[in-house]
């Protein structure tokens, strides 16, 4: 990332829901870089604003009631700032998204093999049949079973697993430059989850893709990414490579949710280190650092100023608080 | 399996039907006799006609020698003018089932545009003038609106002829020009119902993920309503439209009577006023009919618009 542009470089992004409740702030001015061939997790818990941004980076969220704000830049050219139409003609075929639930994320009244062949048809200027011929090429590799019975089903005819593989396919079905992964693992049972986790990893490398894999799930991120951003009341609050983040996590709110993790190795009966309290309210968050209510090293300074992310100098590792675990480097 | 079901449903219901209608005009005041002779009849003509129409016997033996007869396909003849039944519900049902189809096309070519805009964007300008409007001419009963158009198109601008049928099979455009305003009558007052149904399953399919995915595979919005979203959303829609025609089919009385159609509605009520009870016996039957075998249709159209409803 140092002489190359990046794929996607999202500068100061704000996304804000005018509620009768007053101002949301979903999404509170994040900044990120990711490279067109690595994986980069986005990890949070409910509320943290991290779909949000997957949305808004992709200009899907209603116009009414929202204000966004900053840029977007995608190989350079800022979504932020592009109409419906130019916006549109980018979703799709040069960025494209899976969604958390496969059973709603389907058309229910159209065969997965028009679904499929509708992104070709929409990008590419394909006869049906040849949008038909792909579609099915593309059903088979990620890995669909008995493809030319399967792509005239309908999506209630298929199991989680094959449904959000059929999602995968659709969302490569122009060759996109960058997928954004929405919770693509949370709706599917355990077995199915890693199958999906393998099968994005393997066509994002494939294809040489930008992938943004948003989680909750630590080990969801732990396992096939390249850098991790740790969100928290709609900020990154830590970013860092992977194996450096779980080696020498800075930000009291990373290590609590590695704690967090039961370990086989814990004798029996080990209380699971929870973390008290519940995420704040996004309506009037306050002066100082979100998480400081919650973390067990605050003290004056944390709840009046908001601790700006700094990063460690010579790495690619940034983190705010005034108080990182195991000191200042 | 279904249809077999449905059959013996229909079967159950027109019996039910017919046996409660049959007993309900034997309750009403006043009879054929009395319609056909006059008041002023000799008591030797008058029991002799009773006779002969076997008013005479009890209600449940007419009934069931009309309904033996009617079992052997003969629905019998009227009491007044001797016309077979059969043949009376050939000429007004045709006229009738005109009158429905071009009022339920008005209807739909109307409130599907509307509904479907409607929930593009709720409370929207098109929203809140769609739901004025169709509200507004629902509010008019439908003798005032008849009356209304009436005036409007044939007395003041003269486009429409205001009363009299054409046949479809003698000249069609002329068909078309005397069924328009009593069409368009029965319609106004359908629209408000079925812009509400489809707007809110609109809405609701709106909501849904998969038209999320659809803008994310970069969908254009028009596409989505028309394509994505509206088959989905129709089943509401399909429902109350089977139910007004349904109800049209038998219930156009006023309509007819306003302009002055020969549809079923009209005979209905001559024959009503006339106590010509087979042949009312007949437009009942007629309609308990239409409504079962439109529900019917409707039912065997939700699994086309829905895959998820055919399998159990």
């Amino acid at each position: 990332m140092t002489d190359q542009a990046p794929l996607l470089k999202v500068v100061g992004l704000k996304t804000f829901f005018h509620t009768p409740r007053g101002i949301v702030r979903a999404v509170d001015g994040v900044s990120f870089e990711l490279a067109g061939d690595r994986t980069l997790a986005i990890l949070g818990e409910s509320g943290s604003g991290k779909t949000v941004l997957a949305r808004s980076i992709m200009g899907l969220l209603p116009r009414s009631g929202v204000t966004r704000q900053g840029s977007v830049l995608y190989k350079g050219e800022n979504l932020a700032e592009m109409g419906e139409r130019e916006l549109r003609r980018r979703r799709g075929a040069d960025i494209a998204m899976v969604f958390q639930d496969p059973m709603t994320s389907l058309n229910p009244v159209h065969r997965i093999g028009r679904q499929v062949g509708e992104t070709i048809r929409l990008h590419r200027r394909v006869s049906r049949g040849e949008a038909r011929r792909r579609s099915v090429t593309l059903l088979r590799s990620v890995g669909i079973p008995d493809v030319e019975r399967r792509a005239r089903q309908y999506p209630h005819q298929l199991s989680g697993g094959m449904r959000q593989r059929v999602m995968i396919a659709m969302a490569l079905a122009c060759d996109p430059g960058l997928v954004l992964a929405d919770e693509p693992t949370t709706a599917l049972d355990v077995t199915a989850q890693d199958q999906i986790l393998t099968l994005l990893a393997a066509q994002r490398a494939r294809r040489s893709m930008g992938l943004l894999l948003v989680t909750h799930d630590l080990g969801v991120a732990a396992g096939r990414t390249d850098e991790i951003a740790v969100m928290y009341a709609g900020r990154i609050v830590e970013q860092a490579p992977t194996e450096r983040l779980f080696a020498a996590a800075k930000m009291p709110y990373t290590e609590a949710l590695m704690k967090s993790i039961p370990k086989l190795s814990d004798p029996p009966h080990t209380r699971l280190a929870a973390i008290p309290g519940r995420p704040p309210d996004l309506v009037d968050p306050g002066p100082g650092c979100a998480f400081a209510p919650r973390c067990r090293y605050s003290a004056a300074r944390c709840a009046r100023e908001a601790p700006p992310l700094r990063t460690i100098p010579g790495t690619r590792h940034r983190y705010a608080c005034w108080h990182p675990v195991g000191g200042e480097s | 399996m279904f249809i077999l079901t449905r059959a013996l449903q229909l079967t159950v219901v027109l019996f039910v039907v017919s046996a409660l209608t049959f007993l309900l005009l034997d309750l009403l005041p006043g009879d054929p006799v009395h319609a056909i002779l006059g008041l002023r009849a000799t008591e030797e003509a008058v029991a002799r006609l009773t006779a002969e129409l076997s008013l005479d016997q009890p209600v449940h033996i007419r009934y069931l020698d009309w309904l033996g007869a009617a079992l052997r396909g003969d629905l019998g003849s009227s009491y007044i003018n001797h016309v077979p039944t059969a043949q009376a519900i050939a000429e007004h049902l045709p006229v009738t089932l005109q009158l429905v189809a071009v009022s339920q096309a008005i209807a739909l070519a109307i409130a599907v545009p509307l509904g479907v805009y409607s929930a593009h964007r709720p409370n929207g300008w098109v929203d809140r003038l769609a739901s004025g409007f169709t509200f507004a001419t629902l509010s008019v009963p439908p003798f005032m609106m008849g009356v209304l158009l009436v005036f409007v198109f044939a007395v003041t601008f003269n486009v429409f002829p205001a009363t009299g049928y054409t046949s479809f099979g003698a000249d069609p455009a002329q068909a078309l020009r005397s069924l328009f305003l009593p069409a368009l009558t029965l319609a106004l007052g359908s629209l408000a119902v079925y812009v509400r149904a489809l707007r809110a399953d609109m809405i609701a399919t709106l909501r849904q993920d998969h038209v999320t995915t659809a803008r994310a595979k970069g969908v254009p919005a028009r596409t989505i309503l028309w394509r994505h979203a509206l088959r989905s959303s129709s089943l509401s829609l399909v429902t109350v439209v089977a139910l007004h025609v349904g109800a049209l089919t038998g219930g156009a009385i006023l309509v007819e009577q306003i302009f002055a159609l020969p549809g079923i509605g009209q005979l209905t009520v001559n024959s009503i006023f006339q106590h010509d009870y087979l042949v009312l016996q007949s437009c009942v039957l007629v309609i308990a009919v239409s409504y079962v075998l439109v529900t019917f249709l409707a039912d065997l159209l939700y699994p086309l618009l829905d895959p998820r409803t055919r399998h159990g």
